[in-house]
């Protein structure tokens, strides 16, 4: 009986394949193989992090509860509604535990213990109305969630409407999106794309996240059909291509929401539906950042296991290579293991590093004195109630853009010296000699240079969320201590700057330490890798090879080079 | 005697003094500028329409003086300024590049525009509001779209030119804009304002901001008026634009200019009536019928619920503007009683939030056209007197100036224009609650207080007048605040 090859999903495909290599990987007891497992299987979630983004006022939120079908979930009003992050996802509930399947988490900046809460009470704690100027200083609200998106591995984040996408803020808002997997850019469907958007978008850069476009609210009168194209031509003559060539949906969570009051029999009317174009956004967000966000993870995923199975087939083949060839394993071999051996990542980076960390400190009190310093004159110049209400606020964005880019500075710093130890890990012997050797850097991985320390360093991805905690106290309490007259504000500018220089210091040496501590780890385990192949060659050197003991290293072998071999096949796959 | 007319009668005074400053031997050197203000002082006053491209102020100018002009004429028309005129009969005047003039009737097509000559079109109408003002219309200062064209952009370039010109022409401006309102939260509200609208400025006493399609900024979702929501939102941001405008108000400029414009005939009430009547009776009590909520979706949809409806006079109404928010108007008007077309037209007309715009623009500009020209005068003239010095004895100069600081003192109200410029100027540095306190006062916003009240803030503003750090131009206002109080204290407050 023959069966056709059942076409599957490569990413599930994946997922077996590391789970058959974890099994072998225990069955040779290979401990610290496992745990590497282990962790780079985490990187792998099958979720997608989109975060909404967009001008005010131009509906993020209803477009969410629409695309999420659950309307007055988030927060909604005609002027700035939302002014916390909420981040939508769904996990499951491990059977058997008590926690309710829907729910909301707030947690605070002051590192309180989080709260939870049932969904109605979002507007308590995210919306301008229940929470004005965030006075309950909640750093983020998570919302657990069950509905198709969300099931499908999509986690929303919402972001605050206030302060929009210029300045310090944006700056603030461009680090949450920097790990995301996809940027929802929402638009007023009556204009083309801003120059304000325009210029949020291209700062990413290179690592910018994969883009879909929202024209919003359709219902009012305008010409989406133009405003797209006039989007579409005026990236391309920008040279954004790849932006240019982005999915471009008309939405109107208006429709979506009489669709459903005005169909029969409890189901939506299906044309008001799709001319919602709320359907079409989910498939979207499905097919343009969902999907290649899966195959990326199962790519970095693929790169570890052949890895690790080169790993687990060195010693075995050192024995066969013996069998063939004993010439061939040369006293160059055994000097070479001596370097690796003698080699100390740690010591060889922070050499490298030299003066990074007092560098960066010098720059990040010069950046904060020179952003205090322009809100001082601005207070100066504009003094008004406006521009003192949101003084505890812009404070607090332009320390976190100085400090989130500063800190990004230094990780590429850290990331760069980091690859300059790697290559002197690599093998200095030809290729061929060396079993279980493989050129050692994989091809880039975006958004981050190195996939191999990138896997090190996801944890960024929580960096936003985790504020400046020297700094940050509650809202109404900075209000407070604002004082309602132009010299009080003045100083109050002037004792905030003074508590962020005391604390930038040790914010930026937890910074540097956690980050080098990730690029050492990452280091370490490189180094391992080669070390094992070489000691295989040693140990292939010393032991005398038996007909029995190269009929089992064959036989192991070929289980390896199997798994090898689907794992080639799954990597040309994604 | 109302305010327009004391207003008027303090033009004719400072003409008077400029008369006699014109015919004084000693002052040749400032006689050019007195003639060019006398003339001045005898015109109506001139609100320039500013802001972005399509947002709406040609629309806005059609539904005040009750007249479709602009859209008749060709499109690129729009590049160059219209002044709007009291005058009979209604005509149209453009200047050829020869310097001749033409007068052709309204509603001629010009055909296109020559770009090398772009003349101002002045339009001379017959009505109510024209009586007080004359109103600019302008091209544009940008353009929200991205045009590539070459001659759009030469087009823009030179809207934006003419936009400037107009501004530096009028003595009053109406900002109109159909994008966002600079917000508190954003950084820096006011440099939001200034990038909207550039260095077009004139005094925030005399400048009134509009938020055209206010409807289109509401939240659909909840029953509340869209005005009424957008009104609150304006509200919230009026003391932050302080030292830019004087007020804020929404404006719905299309259902305004539907309902003024003599667009609402029999024949569209008829077809208003059926219309009402086949999608009449929701479910529950006060609530639109499905039929109805599927016709007023989005404006596809009424177009194309009209189309089915053999509805031909909407329908054409929809070329000029009718969208589900000016049709939701009418409806609700023709479920309430028999719909003539008079009541359907106020209806749009309540809906537009028109009624309130034009109140604005009479208490603020009409009302004051002729202080405002007054004080423009004085202050120029004031002004000329120091820096035209070597053409102008030192003696005469002086006399010049105490002749004006008299007339100040017997005519109040100029000095307090004078004030409240200087209140709600961000270069005095006042503490906000200073400067709404100071801006109601002398605008005579503020009501008249009780003895004991009015004491103690004359005392706290003389407190305030000798404090260490006081600059000398806060000492003065605050001088003022306190002789305002202290003329209440007695009683002869003359307002």
């Amino acid at each position: 009986m023959t069966n056709a090859p059942i076409p599957t999903d490569p990413v599930e495909s994946t997922r077996d394949v590391a789970q058959a290599v974890y099994g072998l990987v225990l069955e040779r007891r290979q401990a610290a193989l496992a745990a590497r497992l282990q962790k780079s299987a985490a990187v792998m979630t099958g979720r997608a992090t989109i975060v909404a983004i967009g001008p005010r006022s131009v509906g993020k939120s209803s477009l969410l509860n629409a695309l999420l079908d659950r309307p007055g979930l988030l927060p909604v009003d005609v002027d700035v509604s939302s002014n916390v992050y909420v981040r939508v996802g769904f996990a499951p509930v491990p059977p058997g535990a008590t926690d309710p399947g829907e729910r909301v988490l707030v947690e605070f900046i002051d590192g309180r213990e989080p709260v939870k809460m049932p969904l109605e009470q979002i507007a308590d704690w995210a919306s301008e109305g229940g929470n004005p100027g965030n006075e309950r200083g909640v750093s983020v609200v998570r919302v657990r969630l069950e509905s198709p998106l969300t099931k499908a591995g999509i986690w929303l984040t919402d972001t605050p409407g206030a302060g929009g996408l210029v300045a310090a803020h944006g700056a603030v808002v461009r680090s949450a999106c920097q790990h995301a997997d996809g940027l929802l850019v929402v638009l007023d469907h009556m204009l083309p794309i801003s120059e304000t958007v325009l210029e949020f978008l291209t700062s990413f850069g290179e690592f910018r996240p994969l883009v879909v476009f929202a024209f919003n609210r359709t219902d009012v009168s305008g010409d989406t059909e133009r405003s797209i194209a006039d989007t579409r031509a005026l990236l391309s003559a920008k040279g954004l291509d790849d932006l240019a060539a982005a999915p471009m949906i008309g939405t109107s969570a208006f429709l979506f929401r009489e669709a459903h009051a005005l169909g029969a029999d409890g189901m939506p009317d299906e044309s008001l539906l799709a001319d919602s174009g709320v359907p079409t956004l989910r498939a979207t967000l499905m097919s343009a950042i969902l999907e290649p966000t899966r195959r990326r993870q199962a790519s970095v995923l693929c790169a570890d296991l052949a890895d690790v199975l080169a790993t687990l087939a060195a010693p075995d083949a050192g024995m066969l290579l013996r069998s063939q060839d004993r010439s061939a394993i040369t006293q160059e071999a055994v000097s070479e293991l001596r370097r690796l051996q003698r080699l100390d990542p740690r010591r060889e980076l922070v050499r490298l590093l030299g003066t990074l960390r007092e560098d960066s400190d010098a720059e990040c009190r010069m950046a904060i004195m020179k952003a205090m310093q322009d809100i001082e004159d601005d207070v100066e110049a504009n003094y008004s109630d406006a521009l003192r209400n949101s003084l505890p606020a812009r404070i607090e964005d332009e320390i976190q853009a100085v400090w989130q880019g500063v800190s990004k500075a230094m990780q590429t710093e850290i990331i760069a010296r980091a690859e300059q130890v790697i290559a002197g890990i690599e093998l200095k012997l030809p290729e061929s000699k060396l079993p279980g050797y493989r050129p050692g850097k994989l091809p880039p991985v975006p958004p981050l240079p190195s996939a191999r320390l990138r896997n090190g360093l996801t944890w960024l991805v929580d960096l936003i969320l985790m504020p400046w905690n020297l700094l940050r106290r509650s809202a109404t309490k900075h209000q407070q201590q604002v004082g309602a007259s132009r010299a009080s504000s003045v100083k109050y500018v002037n004792r905030e700057r003074n508590g962020a220089l005391v604390a930038a210091p040790h914010q930026l040496r937890r910074d540097y330490n956690a980050q080098v501590e990730q690029a050492v780890e990452a280091l370490v385990a490189a180094r391992a890798t080669r070390l094992e192949a070489l000691r295989a060659v040693q140990e292939a050197v010393e032991n005398p090879a038996t007909p029995g003991r190269v009929a089992a290293a064959e036989q192991r072998l070929s289980v390896v080079r199997a798994l090898e071999a689907r794992v080639r096949e799954l990597a040309s796959n994604l | 005697m109302d305010d327009a007319t004391r207003n008027r009668d303090l033009a004719s005074e400072v003409a008077t003094l400029l008369a006699e400053f014109a015919a004084d031997r000693e002052l040749a050197g400032l006689r050019p500028h007195l003639t060019a203000h006398l003339e001045r002082l005898g015109e109506r006053l001139r609100v320039a329409v500013i802001g972005e491209v399509n947002a709406g102020k040609s629309t806005l100018v059609n539904a005040l003086v009750g007249k479709d002009v602009a859209e008749t004429s060709g499109g690129e028309l729009t590049y160059v300024n219209w002044w709007f005129r009291a005058g009979t009969p209604e005509r149209m005047r453009l200047r050829r590049p020869d310097g001749q003039h033409d007068v052709v009737a309204i509603g001629t097509c010009l055909g296109d525009l020559d770009l090398g000559h772009p003349a101002p079109v002045e339009i001379f109408l017959d009505s109510t509001l024209l009586a007080d003002l004359t109103v600019i219309d302008t091209p544009g200062l940008y353009s929200l779209r991205h045009d590539n064209s070459e001659r759009t952009r030469r087009l823009l370039d030179q809207g934006r030119d003419q936009s400037v010109k107009a501004a530096r022409e009028a003595d009053a401006l109406l900002y109109l804009t159909a994008s966002d309102l600079p917000g508190a939260r954003d950084q820096a509200t006011l440099s939001r304002f200034t990038a909207m609208f550039g260095t077009v400025r004139v005094a925030p006493t005399n400048a009134l901001m509009l938020l055209s399609r206010a409807e289109r900024r509401a939240d659909r979702s909840v029953t509340e008026d869209p005005l009424v929501q957008v009104d609150a939102l304006a509200r919230r941001y009026r003391a932050d634009l302080f030292s830019y405008v004087w007020d804020i108000a929404p404006v719905s400029a299309l259902a305004a200019a539907l309902a003024r414009t003599g667009r609402i005939d029999d024949g569209i009430a008829r077809e208003v009536r059926a219309l009402a009547a086949a999608t009449a009776a929701g479910p529950g009590v006060g609530e639109p019928s499905p039929l109805r909520r599927r016709l007023l979706l989005s404006d596809d949809y009424l177009r194309s619920g009209l189309d089915g409806r053999g509805m031909s006079g909407l329908l054409a109404l929809c070329d000029r503007g009718l969208g589900c928010y000016e049709m939701r108007a009418m409806l609700a008007a023709a479920d309430r009683d028999e719909a003539t077309a008079a009541r359907l037209a106020g209806a749009l007309e309540a809906a537009s939030g028109l009624q309130a715009v034009e109140d604005l623009i009479r208490r603020t500009f009409a009302d004051r056209g002729g202080i405002i020209l007054a004080d423009a005068a004085l202050a120029d003239i004031e002004r000329r007197s120091y820096t035209l010095r070597p053409a102008l004895p030192r003696r005469a100069a002086s006399r010049v100036r105490a002749r004006c600081e008299a007339l100040r003192t017997a005519r109040p109200e100029l000095q307090d224009l004078v004030d409240a410029r200087t209140a709600v100027d961000p270069a005095v540095r006042l503490e906000p609650e200073e400067r709404s306190e100071l801006a109601a006062l002398f605008s005579g916003e503020s009501t008249r207080l009780p003895a004991a009240e009015a004491g103690r803030r004359a005392e706290t503003w003389m407190a305030r007048a000798n404090a260490v750090h006081t600059t000398p131009q806060q000492c003065a206002i605050a001088l003022r605040a306190h002789t305002r109080y202290a003329e209440m204290l007695r009683g002869d407050d003359p307002a």
